[in-house]
């Protein structure tokens, strides 16, 4: 799997770094970031993003949903979706919550 | 002869409609590039912002336009900011408009604030963050 953040949408609530601290930062400019390699990737949207280890897979789906900002994005193959027993799409609880829709 | 030409608009600002179209102290909310932007002419300016609360998300274009309550003394209400302030419709958390920044600092992060101007009559918009130190 892999992430990336979209700093335009980024509220800097810190949520994802609190997270998963071994994938995502906040940068000089109070916006998340993913780490690679160590580094920050600060405003790159790479088109791919950056590779999440296995064990992290889960946080990171956890922290992508409950984002405020709704700005993490994750990409895997649906080929390795549909084998790990997860539904393809999103719930239909979380595509509300991404739209910003009322509480219900 | 010499003929005085207008400033030119950098390239990525988009106009958005005359400024009569954006009252003040009114949100209007615009739809860009898959986002929705509230857009408002406050006393001090005009400002765009993006429509998630840094709290849990919420919908904060749909929220009032408001001052606040400043801190004061026992039994003196010092009201602030009226018009420059947005209140969350899911938590009632409060953030200044020019800044995007939580009254008090009651939630940490910040709204999303965006270029825009106003020229010669007429909004301009840009899909550009400003920075929070020069916001």
């Amino acid at each position: 799997m892999r992430v990336k953040v979209d700093q335009m949408d980024c509220t800097g609530s810190g949520m994802c770094e609190l997270s998963v601290p071994e994938i995502f930062a906040l940068d000089a400019a109070g916006l998340a970031t993913v780490r690679a390699d160590g580094l920050l990737t600060g405003a790159i949207v790479t088109v791919d993003g950056v590779a999440v280890p296995a064990e992290l897979e889960d946080a990171v789906r956890a922290a992508a949903a409950g984002c405020p900002g709704a700005c993490i994005s994750c990409h895997e193959s649906l080929w390795r979706r549909a084998m790990s027993g997860r539904p393809l799409l999103p719930l239909a609880s979380t595509r509300a919550s991404l739209k910003g829709g009322d509480v219900s | 002869m010499t003929r005085l030409e207008a400033e030119p608009v950098p390239r990525d600002l988009v106009d958005i409609g005359p400024i009569e179209s954006f009252p003040v102290g009114r949100l209007i909310t615009i739809e860009f590039a898959g986002r929705t932007i509230g857009v408002i002419r406050t006393g001090t300016g005009i400002h765009a912002i993006g429509n998630r609360c840094p709290h849990q998300g919420g919908p904060i274009c749909r929220g009032i336009v408001t001052g606040t309550m400043a801190p004061s003394l026992p039994n003196e209400y010092v009201y602030e900011k009226d018009g420059e302030i947005i209140r969350c419709p899911w938590h009632g958390y409060e953030f200044e408009l020019s800044t995007g920044q939580s009254v008090g600092g009651a939630v940490r992060g910040r709204v999303a604030i965006y270029t825009v101007e106003a020229r010669a009559g007429r909004v301009y918009f840009a899909l550009r963050r400003v920075p929070a130190d020069s916001a």
